[in-house]
Parts: C-alpha cells; sequence; structure tokens
C-alpha cells in the first residue's frame, strides 16, 4: 500500500521520490518525466512517462475522447474570418 | 532530405487518428529516426493548445501539451522575417493568421505544409502541401 509523503525540496529544487513509488511506477535512473504546474490547484503532478516511442504513445492520444478537434478548429476559423469581415470588410476565400 | 511543417489541422488529425493522419504519423517516425526534420511553429502550438483547453478543459490541455511536447517535432520559434512574410500573406486575405506563419515557416526552411485544411490550397503557388 502506497501512503502520501511528505519531501523537502533541497536547495537545488531537487526533491526525492520514495522508492516504493518508485517501484510502484516503474520508475528506474533516466526514466523521463512529465512535470505539470497547476496553479490554480497549487500543485505539481509528476507523471512518468515509459520508454516507449512517444509518436505511438500520442497517435490517437485523444481518439474518441473528445468531439472532432479539427472540426472544432475549423469552426474557430470561420468564426474568425466571419468577425474579420464584420469589422474590416475583409473576406476570406478559403 | 526533404523537411516537413504540421500546421494545427495535422497535429489535432494525429492526436485523434482521423482521416489521412497515418501519413503525420510516418512523418513523425522518420523524424524519431532523424530521417527527416518536422517542423512546428510556436504560432500553431499556441492554437493547438487553446483548441485543447476549450475541448477538454486546462488540466487535460496541459498533459497532452506534455505529450505534445515529447514528440519529435522541431518547434520553431517566430522569427522577424517570418513575422512580416506572415503579415504580407494575411493581407491577402484568404487565410488566418496563425497559418500565415506556417505558410512563412514553411518557405524559410524550404518545407512541405502538412495539412488537411482547403485554407492552404491559395498558397500552392508559394509552398508545396501534403495533403492529408
Amino acid at each position: 500500500m502506497l501512503y502520501p509523503r511528505v519531501q523537502i525540496v533541497s536547495v537545488k529544487g531537487q526533491v526525492v521520490l520514495p522508492a516504493d513509488a518508485r517501484a510502484a511506477l516503474g520508475m528506474t535512473p533516466g526514466t523521463a518525466i512529465m512535470v505539470i504546474p497547476n496553479l490554480v490547484r497549487k500543485q505539481v503532478v509528476i507523471v512518468p512517462l515509459a520508454e516507449e516511442n512517444p509518436v505511438e504513445r500520442g497517435y490517437g492520444l485523444l481518439a474518441g475522447k473528445t468531439p472532432s478537434l479539427t472540426k472544432q478548429l475549423l469552426q474557430e476559423k470561420i468564426r474568425e474570418a466571419a468577425l474579420e469581415k464584420k469589422k474590416y470588410g475583409v473576406l476570406r476565400s478559403g | 532530405m526533404a523537411s516537413y511543417v504540421l500546421d494545427s489541422f495535422a497535429l489535432l488529425a494525429f492526436l485523434q487518428k482521423e482521416q489521412g493522419s497515418h501519413r503525420v504519423n510516418e512523418l513523425l517516425e522518420k523524424a524519431r529516426k532523424k530521417q527527416t526534420v518536422v517542423f512546428f511553429s510556436e504560432v500553431s502550438l499556441g492554437e493547438v493548445y487553446y483548441i485543447l483547453i476549450r475541448a477538454v478543459g486546462l488540466d487535460d490541455a496541459k498533459v497532452t501539451l506534455a505529450h505534445i511536447l515529447a514528440l519529435p517535432l522541431t518547434i520553431a520559434s517566430v522569427t522577424r522575417g517570418d513575422t512580416l512574410t506572415a503579415a504580407e500573406y494575411k493581407a491577402r486575405g484568404a487565410i488566418s493568421y496563425a497559418d500565415c506563419f506556417v505558410v512563412a515557416l514553411a518557405g524559410t526552411m524550404h518545407a512541405v505544409v502538412v495539412t488537411g485544411d482547403r485554407e492552404f490550397a491559395a498558397f500552392e503557388k508559394d509552398v508545396e502541401v501534403l495533403w492529408l
């Protein structure tokens, strides 16, 4: 059973990740981690990255998790173009 | 060695394995093996980030951003030259401002634009486009 632990940040900004947590998450020397600061929650989340291929990991990462992002992007561009046209009278052909 | 510039559409398609995104996957695999260079503009990075924030919220968008930054992309900072070139493209009035930076970057790097966004069709005389 893993429990929360209090660790102290060193003068160099380093902090020790407890051995049991490292072992449980498969973290070994050289393991890459993502450091995600969250100012609202005043947290820093550390996510170990498995030594897998980052391209494989990213391909389809958000598939099925949200409506089409490319459609949202194109809709945003249409909105922007409409605003431009209204404001400046510039018509985007795309 | 040919190099490429992804636009936001291409990267978002890759993240959701949408139609045509296998080409992006192939290019990133080549980039990982140092067989090509795949550029991504800082401006596009911002564009993708705000689309992600709206779609999945700030926290999950940050996690996805970390995954994006781990990809074998060469993130290109905006230069004065590209800014002015982008402005000249924007003055034509047929493309979003963010995409102007994609075209400008592709011109500077002599790279191929990778996209599925038809907006780039107006710039095929300026840069080569690989359609998804």
